[in-house]
């Protein structure tokens, strides 16, 4: 009995090792290393240009702490990841549900459709959105006109850009949102709807009750997730906001500044201590999100 | 679904070991560039008449790559040596690579090329009296008109100076009846890329004021401090808040730069002469002509930068590298660009006006009070203008400075303050 | 009261409908607008009013792409690069996947911890050293330099442990009652249950790959190595934004993600009844 334990413990072992091993190996090389490189540069003055490197402590720290670019950065990443990952999570459940739901014929294909945007590059289908919401040449301020209303400035002027910004995430990601949530739905037994039913809940109520806390798991895998792909919000943002033709500041975020101060000042010091600034958020943001799920059961 | 896809990957890797751009025999050089319009004289005007001089020679490859992307490219690939056998950087940006020590110092030969050349180049491509690169493709800042516009706002002569093109341009302003502005009177760059911001706001309202983003240190040379942190900087900053808020030439919402204006979105550009290319490109029936800079306030200037082609140090094939770079800057060589491209023909002696268009050439009068500057060599500038131009859009948006010195006053120390402060970063920094 | 009921039920069914198919409205018309613009002339993009349909059919965007003398090779780079690392990427992080989800060690959560913290920290952050290791292992301007940072995926790994979690132990005790060792177990069971998560992953990790770019182009120093989303950014006009063309390139790029979305579409919907996304 001890005998065929122990072998088994060994076939055990020596297979999660066989798996683990070359992955946890290349793992290193790409990420692991170059990651705490990183870290520890944030503690040197280090031009990115220059040999050499200088031991500065905290000081990088401080300089971006006192950056009123930095705090600029930090914000419109806040505003722009929240309200892009709470709204596409919203949107992808509400979608999901009635796919699963509605009796009405072709959602099969509409629901194909939605999933398209997820596919399309990011450069062009946000240069595609800021040609819909330019000043001048743009379709949605002449059907504004058209209408009767008065036309906004959407892409020059920091606030308003913000939004159309958030609108190209949501847009991207609300069909992907939507599919996981819809493999969620696939998978919560019938049984509970029809009991529901036979107890006569109301739409709200079987969500309420039923849905909800089935699609707990999506829903979380989501949250960790679209944090993560959001709080790295750098193209959309950018190439909303560059170029000759565009008036106005450009729209940073933590990434842009992360890549000005590295690229363009060669001062890779400062460039990773924001860097290590992102990370140590995300991960606090993620632990307090798995905390919250795991509190609630 | 997964055996598929390996397969697929299987077919692929074997269809790739069939090269369709066959691997040429022999030397090939390359070329790394950010500016698309040089693309094609490298490879139609100068590369044919290099391997003709050069048979052991079998090919020169030029990478373009967006300026956004040439900069990233160049802060990883040149430290770790990676570089290929030529590099065309603009000057306002190359210095921290040139004092890194990453590109060849100019031989003998190179030098006597420079020394034939308008002497701002020199200067500018000098560091610790040693010169590195060699300008294949200058450019200075011209104004663009529209002729219909000012002939329909009954103004015949080019504006002369800045009070002129101010006139001219709120005659030539149109707003809808909302008043939003339907073709802007002078294009204004309000933002967008940051340095470019900067670049505008110090050729039309610094220099004009008479003053310059620096000032070289009285007591310590080759330090520097901010240069305009008095009555010129005044004078600029409120330049272009008048001109924003007082005359209602321009604002954020318009469409700008040489797309509104080969659209007939704008009456007055301001740009290097290349831009013609893009306007006679896409505004076919634009009636235009170019001009030198107006006479500002205090002075009438322009910048000159320039595309120069460096050899980097570890390049493959110096000599030749250096070959190519001498062919180049030839006369002969720079002859054909300026055809090609609107260029400046950096030639001490060459006629500036020149095989261009008739609409450009007036763009390449040099009038006798016109003053040249050139990008300073320090390291820090760069990222000055970088700088400013991230403060810029947002001061300009406070149409309460209008009127208000005191205001105006606050922010030219705020920007004055960044200014000094990257200096003192970068231990460029002197009372 | 019963008929009172059910007619705001109708009415509530209407209200979302109608979002549902505004939320298709807004996903379809830009894709729409960037097909129309993709066969307008620069002069007809820039018009006011907007057309809709171009006015005359413009190809000249489509034939500047499709006639660029790189356009097959770098089409084939991109394809190659981006199922090399679906291929081995989904493999890697399927196995790892079902090691974390079906088996205890110690040490897991540690491991498990530390390839999630990995997908925090941005990619550009760490891109210097990274083409440092790349540049000493002598892999610049190679498939395997472009491929390289991409070939494990630690969103991967979570997205399909989080997936083969959910498959009952029950199934998996049953196959090694019976004497099947890990990976036979994995491949009889594991997999075929799998298939719609895999299906799903492959198409992130393709598209991922497809339109990465940053990394690409620090690797890349030939033409002939570059990738179609670096290719495309070549035809840009310095003076203009150049809608068409760049409506153009995104549609011919947008081709072979199609394909692969078609074809795995159906292993997604099939997939689903015996597995999903469960914590």
């Amino acid at each position: 009995m001890g005998v065929s334990w122990n072998s088994k413990k060994v076939r055990k072992y020596s297979f999660v090792i066989a798996v683990l091993l070359p992955i946890m190996l290349l793992f290193t090389v790409i990420r692991i290393i170059p990651i705490t490189d990183t870290i520890i540069t944030s503690l040197y003055r280090r031009n990115m240009i220059r040999p050499g490197k200088e031991y500065i402590g905290f000081e990088n720290y401080s300089y971006i702490f006192k950056d009123p670019g930095f705090f600029n950065a930090m914000s419109n990443t806040a505003i722009i990841a929240s309200v892009s990952m709470l709204a596409s999570i919203a949107i992808g459940l509400f979608l999901a549900v009635e796919v699963n739901d509605s009796k009405l014929k072709g959602m099969k294909f509409w629901q194909a459709i939605l999933f398209v945007p997820v596919i399309v590059s990011v450069v062009p289908s946000t240069l595609m959105w800021k040609m819909l919401f330019d000043y001048n040449i743009g379709i949605v301020n002449y059907v504004i006109k058209a209408l009767g209303g008065t036309t906004v400035d959407w892409i020059n002027n920091e606030r308003n850009v913000t939004w159309v910004v958030i609108i190209v995430c949501v847009w991207k990601e609300m069909g992907y949102n939507m599919m996981i949530y819809y493999v969620g739905l696939k998978a919560i037994p019938h049984e509970l709807y029809e009991s529901a039913a036979i107890d006569g809940a109301s739409r709200y109520q079987r969500l309420r009750y039923i849905t909800l806390p089935m699609l707990k798991p999506s829903t979380l895998f989501l949250f960790v997730t679209g944090l993560i792909k959001f709080v790295k919000v750098f193209t959309q943002s950018t190439v909303m906001t560059s170029g000759s033709q565009s008036s106005g500041n450009i729209l940073k975020t933590i990434v842009y500044y992360i890549y000005q101060q590295g690229f363009s000042f060669h001062s890779m010091g400062r460039a990773s201590a924001a860097a290590t600034v992102l990370l140590i958020i995300v991960l606090l943001l993620t632990l307090l999100q798995f905390r919250i799920t795991r509190e609630r059961e | 679904m997964k055996r598929n896809l390996t397969l697929l990957l299987v077919v692929l890797l074997v269809i790739s070991c069939f090269p369709i751009a066959t691997a040429k025999e022999g030397i090939v050089l390359t070329i790394w560039n950010s500016s698309q319009s040089m693309l094609t004289w490298y490879d139609e005007v100068v590369t044919p008449e290099f391997i003709k001089q050069h048979p052991e020679v079998s090919g020169v490859e030029v990478l373009y790559m967006p300026i956004q992307d040439y900069i990233k490219k160049l802060a990883v690939a040149l430290p770790s040596g990676d570089v290929p056998d030529i590099m065309e950087i603009e000057d306002s940006w190359a210095v921290p690579y040139v004092t890194g020590g990453y590109f060849e110092p100019n031989t003998d030969e190179l030098n006597a090329i420079l020394d034939e050349m308008r002497p701002e180049f020199k200067n500018c491509l000098s560091y610790e009296g040693v010169s590195y690169g060699v300008p294949v493709a200058p450019f200075h800042e011209i104004m663009y008109y529209n002729l219909d516009y000012l002939a329909e706002a009954g103004i015949e002569e080019i504006p002369e100076t800045m009070d002129d093109l101010i006139d001219a341009a709120v005659k030539m302003t149109v707003r809808d009846e909302d008043g939003k502005i339907e073709r802007s009177g002078f294009s204004m760059r309000l933002g967008g890329n940051p340095s470019g911001t900067t670049q505008k706001f110090w050729v039309l309202a610094l220099l004009g004021n008479g003053v310059d983003i620096y000032e070289e240190s009285a007591t310590q040379p080759g330090k520097f401090h901010c240069g305009f942190d008095n009555e010129g900087g005044y004078n600029a900053l409120k330049l272009y808040i008048d001109l924003l808020y007082k005359y209602k030439v321009d604002d954020f919402s318009s469409m700008k730069d040489t797309a509104a204006f080969a659209a007939g979105k704008t009456a007055i550009n301001m740009r290097e002469p290349s831009s013609s290319y893009s306007i006679i490109e896409n505004g076919p029936d634009i009636n235009w002509v170019a001009a030198p800079m107006p006479m500002g306030a205090v002075q009438r200037a322009t910048f000159l930068i320039t595309l120069n082609l460096y050899v980097p140090v570890g390049g493959k094939n110096v000599e030749l590298a250096r070959e190519y770079v001498k062919l180049a800057a030839s006369r002969d060589m720079q002859e054909t660009q300026v055809i090609r491209r609107g260029g400046y023909n950096p030639y001490l002696d060459a006629d500036l006006k020149e095989g261009h268009d008739p609409r450009l050439a007036p763009g390449f009068e040099m009038p006798e009070d016109l003053k040249v500057y050139t990008v300073p060599v320090q390291n820090s500038y760069d990222t000055i203008c970088v700088r400013l131009g991230e403060m810029l859009p947002n001061i300009l948006q406070k149409s309460e400075l209008l009127d208000n010195p005191e205001g105006i006053k606050e922010e030219v120390k705020k920007m004055a303050d960044v200014v000094n402060e990257v200096y003192k970063d970068f231990g460029e920094y002197g009372e | 009261m019963k008929k009172n009921k059910s007619k705001s039920f109708d009415f509530m069914s209407f209200i979302i409908h109608f979002a549902f198919f505004l939320f298709v409205f807004i996903t379809l018309f830009p894709l729409f607008w960037m097909l129309v613009t993709s066969f307008k002339s620069p002069a007809e993009i820039n018009s006011v009013p907007p057309s809709v349909f171009p006015v005359d059919l413009y190809l000249d965007n489509y034939n500047k792409i499709l006639t660029d003398q790189y356009f097959l090779k770098w089409f084939l780079n991109s394809l190659i690069v981006a199922c090399g690392v679906t291929v081995i990427a989904v493999s890697g992080s399927t196995i790892a996947g079902y090691v974390f989800a079906k088996f205890d060690f110690r040490f897991k959560n540690l491991v498990f911890i530390i390839i999630l913290l990995t997908i925090m920290i941005p990619f550009e952050a760490t891109v210097v050293p990274l083409y440092l290791t790349v540049r000493s292992m002598k892999l610049v301007n190679t498939y395997w330099g472009l491929m390289l940072p991409s070939i494990v995926s630690s969103f991967g790994i979570f997205f399909m442990r989080q997936s083969i979690s959910q498959i009952p132990d029950s199934l998996l005790e049953a196959a090694e009652i019976d004497g099947a060792g890990y990976f036979y177990t994995f491949r009889k069971i594991v997999l075929p249950l799998s298939t719609s998560a895999i299906s799903v992953l492959s198409i992130l990790l393709f598209l991922t790959e497809w339109s990465s770019y940053f990394w690409p182009l620090l690797v890349a120093t030939k033409k002939e190595m570059f990738v179609l989303e670096i290719g495309l950014t070549l035809l840009q006009d310095e003076y203009f934004i150049d809608y068409g063309i760049m409506m153009a390139g995104c549609a011919v790029a947008l081709v072979p993600a199609m394909i692969l979305y078609i074809t795995f579409r159906r292993n997604i919907l099939d997939g689903i009844a015996f597995t999903g996304i469960k914590g």
